[in-house]
């Protein structure tokens, strides 16, 4: 590391533990709401966005970190601020800034096959760039990589971790298991921070969030519609996850319905793609190549709703069926199934899963994912790579693999 | 009746109970040929072999199968081969991540599946297992008390949890000073051959493999004859057996600090497979909090680094000395 990112990160790190600091931020806000009375889509997020790093860093509630698939209505709940350092890394990456926690991990004995985005978020716990959690909820119900990275951050931090432990097979038993663990968990929770649960908001505005979303999936089923760039609705991950259960992400997403709504219809001549897994979030040339070779995302795995609307009478049983659900993204019978009624519901042409590296529950499955699609008609890419290291990244690789594959469907 | 697993934490008695023999799966060779085309280059060395194996001779063998564990490999490793070979009866055995009562029950009822999928299976009355099981329990109890008595007294070191000995007193490797004593942390893979290896750079090498330690190994292990059997084995397994990477991290450690004082260690090998993420985690959090020297050693499939082990070990052996 050379004297200048060190200087940068000494500074860095005395200005993220400087909670008083971050309260200035509002003054900001306020300019931003008056600058902006009506903003468009991207000034929206970008307001949210200050909004939530004045609220993290300046600690004004308590803050839970949670792992991709733990249930944010959970922690709105609480009236905790959640924060998902396996969205923020792609943040981190989006700047350019991930060869940093990625090398400080890597010092650390974190080895370069786990998976970048726990890495990274490892490297910015012992750099001490992320704002301080209160404590840690993880479950395991889609990577076990998970269980290990949650323990590692609760070791760097010294606070707890509740993990969820959640079974293979969904049977009636892994149900009870999962709910007694999420009760215990509350239980514990609450009287650590000393607080109450109220279900009630957290999961009506969840599901009228969902409600949101399933409007916008109704427009990308149209043939002639497609949202641009393509890959672009996986940068609203934190409105998917972090924010769903808050009133953020219901206001993102009536504004980005009103946004699509407002849109032309794209030309028919695009090839229509299913989109597997995330994507390289570090500057890269990914976009502009769908865009050479004309193809469209019309659907985002990681932006599928998987779960039944919530019910607060019936909050634990609800919280469970929603973990649990997650599983459909990770068991090849129930992945293969979901992604063979995108292709037939949004009428795509193609599948394309970006493989990240480190991440075996995928890369385990490609076998029975490529075979069973290919067989119904359905031809996939994989493309090698990963979504956080740069390390490794080949843009001619990625180019060669797009043009075969366009070439194929257009044969 | 043969029953193939392959994870330390699905106890061998049950099966035994069941009048089928256990056959802890380990691989016969180092070839992959068949597996590759059914998982990607980032992935799990054992669960490669594994798969190779039993696709190539030895799933012919065997009557049934358990698939164990908690990680993503275990669990990819069998779906790809049900999908692959639906003629034999698997059974997937999820071990908790967590220690609890929750935990503790959830595996109870894990075993109670099994067993009668097992039973059901094999056609034998749920009485003659109860009298089988007791039995097992009675024998498998002596045997991992006296063992791990030994192991834990440093008596036991080498390949003797390998070879079987069961707490031979008389026949006891003879401890020589000179020789630097190492623990070895290791997973399926090389494990006689790299015990070998490191004897003959003279140490005095403890077995912390999955086939020596955290299978054999069970602290503070107790039994109750009283108590339902499900439960003592649940206890065994998920509480006393020495944890492997990645399930109780901190137990773990407490474990091995114990022995490391206990035996005056002076170093650890740790011997890890590329891609395994349980070994990856564990690697960085014991070379955090364990403050004797450790070596980490990365392996693939093949012995092609056998000259790069050989210089590291060397090089470890002389900071040991230098100590």
């Amino acid at each position: 590391m050379n004297l200048k990112t060190s200087t940068a990160l000494s500074l860095a790190r005395f200005f993220a533990n400087r909670k008083s600091l971050f309260h200035l931020l509002k003054f900001y806000e306020w300019w931003l709401k008056r600058k902006f009375s009506e903003p468009t889509l991207p000034q929206t997020s970008y307001q949210l966005t200050i909004k939530t790093v004045r609220e993290l860093y300046s600690h004004s509630r308590p803050v839970i970190w949670s792992s991709l698939f733990f249930p944010c209505e959970f922690i709105h709940a609480i009236g905790a601020i959640p924060f998902y350092p396996e969205i923020t890394i792609g943040l981190v990456a989006a700047l350019g800034f991930s060869n940093i926690p990625l090398e400080s991990a890597e010092k650390n004995w974190y080895s370069q096959d786990l998976c970048s985005y726990h890495r990274a978020g490892v490297g910015m716990s012992l750099l001490k760039l992320f704002p301080r959690p209160d404590c840690l909820v993880a479950t395991t119900s889609i990577c076990r990589g998970t269980a290990g990275f949650f323990r590692s951050l609760a070791d760097i931090w010294k606070i707890p971790c509740f993990l969820i432990d959640v079974p293979y097979q969904t049977t009636p038993e892994a149900n009870n298991y999962v709910k007694n663990q999420l009760s215990s968990i509350t239980s514990h929770i609450s009287s650590q921070l000393n607080c109450q649960f109220r279900w009630e908001d957290a999961f009506s505005l969840s599901n009228s969030t969902v409600k949101t979303i399933q409007q916008i999936e109704a427009l990308r089923k149209q043939k002639n519609f497609a949202i641009q760039p393509p890959t672009k609705n996986l940068d609203y991950l934190p409105y998917y996850f972090q924010f769903l259960g808050s009133p953020v992400s219901k206001l993102f997403f009536e504004k980005f319905l009103f946004h699509l709504q407002k849109l032309e219809k794209s030309p028919t001549k695009f090839h229509r793609l299913v989109w597997l897994h995330l994507k390289p979030f570090y500057p890269n040339q990914l976009t502009a190549l769908l865009n050479e070779y004309h193809f469209d995302v019309v659907y985002d795995e990681f932006a599928s709703v998987f779960w039944k609307p919530l019910e607060p009478e019936k909050p634990f049983e609800s919280l469970t069926n929603k973990i649990i659900s997650s599983q459909n993204l990770t068991v090849p019978e129930k992945r293969i199934d979901r992604v063979l009624h995108w292709c037939d519901q949004f009428q795509a042409d193609g599948v394309i899963q970006f493989n990240q590296w480190g991440c075996r529950q995928s890369q385990g499955m490609n076998f029975l994912l490529k075979n069973t699609l290919q067989q119904k008609g359905y031809p996939v890419l994989l493309l090698d790579g990963d979504h956080i290291d740069k390390k490794f990244y080949s843009e001619e690789q990625l180019r060669t693999r797009i043009e075969a594959f366009h070439e194929m469907l257009e044969g | 009746m043969n029953v193939g697993y392959f994870c330390t934490y699905i106890p061998e008695e049950a099966i035994q109970a069941c009048s089928a023999v256990p056959v802890f799966l380990t691989p016969d060779s180092l070839t992959i040929t068949q597996a590759t085309p059914y998982l990607p280059t980032p992935f799990c060395s054992f669960a490669k072999i594994l798969l190779n194996t039993l696709l190539a001779e030895k799933s012919q063998d065997l009557d049934f199968l358990i698939f164990g564990g908690g990680c993503d490999a275990g669990k990819k490793l069998y779906d790809i081969f049900i999908s692959l070979q639906p003629k034999i009866p698997c059974h997937y055995f999820h071990i908790p991540l967590i220690n609890n009562e929750a935990s503790l029950k959830f595996y109870h009822h894990s075993l109670y599946v099994l067993v009668n999928e097992l039973l059901s299976f094999q056609g034998i009355s749920q009485h003659k297992f109860n009298e089988n099981l007791v039995i097992a329990l009675n024998k498998s109890y002596t045997v991992k008390e006296t063992q791990t008595e030994a192991f834990l007294a440093g008596k036991l070191s080498g390949d003797s949890l390998l070879q079987g000995k069961k707490c031979l007193h008389n026949n006891l490797p003879i401890e020589n000073p000179q020789k630097a004593s190492i623990l070895l942390l290791a997973s399926h893979l090389f494990v006689q051959d790299i015990i070998q290896l490191l004897e003959e750079k003279e140490f005095q090498v403890y077995d912390g493999s999955a086939m020596g330690m955290r299978r054999c190994i069970f602290p503070d292990i107790e039994y109750t004859p009283e108590h339902h059997a499900f439960d003592t084995l649940a206890q065994w397994y998920l509480v006393n057996k020495v944890p492997c990477p990645g399930y109780n991290p901190q137990k773990r450690l407490e474990i091995l600090q114990i022995f490391i004082n206990r035996i005056g260690l002076r170093g650890i090998v740790y011997f890890y497979p590329k891609f395994c993420d349980q070994s990856l985690y564990d690697l960085s959090f014991l070379k955090k909090h364990i403050k004797i020297p450790i070596l980490p050693l990365e392996h693939d499939i093949s012995y092609s680094s056998l000259g790069q082990w050989e210089t590291r070990i060397d090089a470890f052996r002389e900071i040991l000395s230098n100590q």
